[in-house]
């Protein structure tokens, strides 16, 4: 299991939020893309993912931490499919 | 392009906000007996509206898109805007307590409560009426619950209710509990406010 430094458990999280910006933006831009099916859900998804890697990293739960990371990584590697 | 003193406002107002519309999504479900669907999505979109942008505000602060993002927040918030406001600019509280004059009378606040069949209780299963000893209680400040609930003012006997008579020393209250009036009820949890008169 991958073990973090401090910085990356700040760093990773920006990541992610980074990338929800630019979901709060097209939102923001054109709410009906609200209306794609599951589209909110999987911001929902990506949201929780960021909160669960947030407070794994306060706690130093190293194995929480990657489960969120990696389900965030995988929401993210299909925005293709799950934004659009 | 919005400031950050401006943004951060508006942060606090989504966070109430949220919690407003959830508040009001539970009412809702309850006066229509199931889940209520109609604005289930808002307080989603407030809370992660709200995180965004006060993330967004620190490294994008007077950049565009996110002004668009923090002006869409606050749509969000819509009806909810005006209490939200209330609540943000009252959020230290304000204690405000009566003056007292170096003679004359005060306005003092009672409140006794009990619950009927306990050791200590003003009163027993079966009992109509107590009196309680504030002088110079003013008049329709009396108020009593049971179990947390308002009782309606009159002499009703198709509901509970209560009358109170005010005295120079003390008041009454009679609380009326069907015809005949079978009185008080062991496990009642019975609260009496009022506001009376103390020399000083």
């Amino acid at each position: 299991m991958a073990t973090y430094s401090k910085t990356e458990v700040v760093v990773l999280p920006n990541n992610m939020y980074q990338f929800l910006y630019s979901l709060s933006q097209q939102i923001a831009n054109n709410p009906s893309v609200q209306s794609i099916p599951n589209y909110e859900q999987n911001v929902a998804a990506a949201y929780n993912s960021l909160n669960e890697a947030k407070t794994a990293g306060l706690y130093s739960d190293q194995t929480a931490a990657q489960m969120a990371i990696n389900r965030f990584n995988a929401i993210q590697n299909n925005q293709v499919i799950l934004f659009q | 392009m919005i400031p950050a003193s401006q943004l951060a406002q508006w942060v606090q107002l989504a966070n109430i906000s949220q919690y407003l519309s959830e508040d009001d999504n539970a009412k809702q479900s309850i006066m229509q007996w199931g889940p209520y669907r109609g604005n289930i999505r808002l307080p989603f979109l407030l809370g992660f509206y709200a995180d965004i942008v006060n993330w967004a505000s620190i490294p994008y602060v007077g950049t565009e898109p996110l002004d668009i993002v923090a002006t869409y927040m606050y749509t969000l918030m819509g009806k909810y805007l005006a209490q939200a406001s209330s609540i943000l600019g009252n959020a230290t509280g304000t204690v405000i307590a009566p003056g007292t004059p170096a003679s004359g009378s005060i306005i003092k606040a009672s409140f006794d409560q009990f619950t009927v069949g306990q050791a200590g209780a003003l009163m027993n299963a079966g009992d109509i009426s107590l009196q309680l000893n504030y002088p110079k209680a003013q008049a329709n400040t009396v108020t009593v619950e049971i179990n947390n609930v308002p009782l309606t003012y009159g002499a009703l006997t198709d509901q509970l209710s209560y009358t109170v008579v005010y005295n120079a020393t003390n008041f009454v209250v009679t609380i009326y509990n069907g015809s005949p009036n079978e009185g008080v009820q062991d496990g009642w949890l019975i609260a009496i406010r009022s506001l009376y008169q103390q020399t000083v």
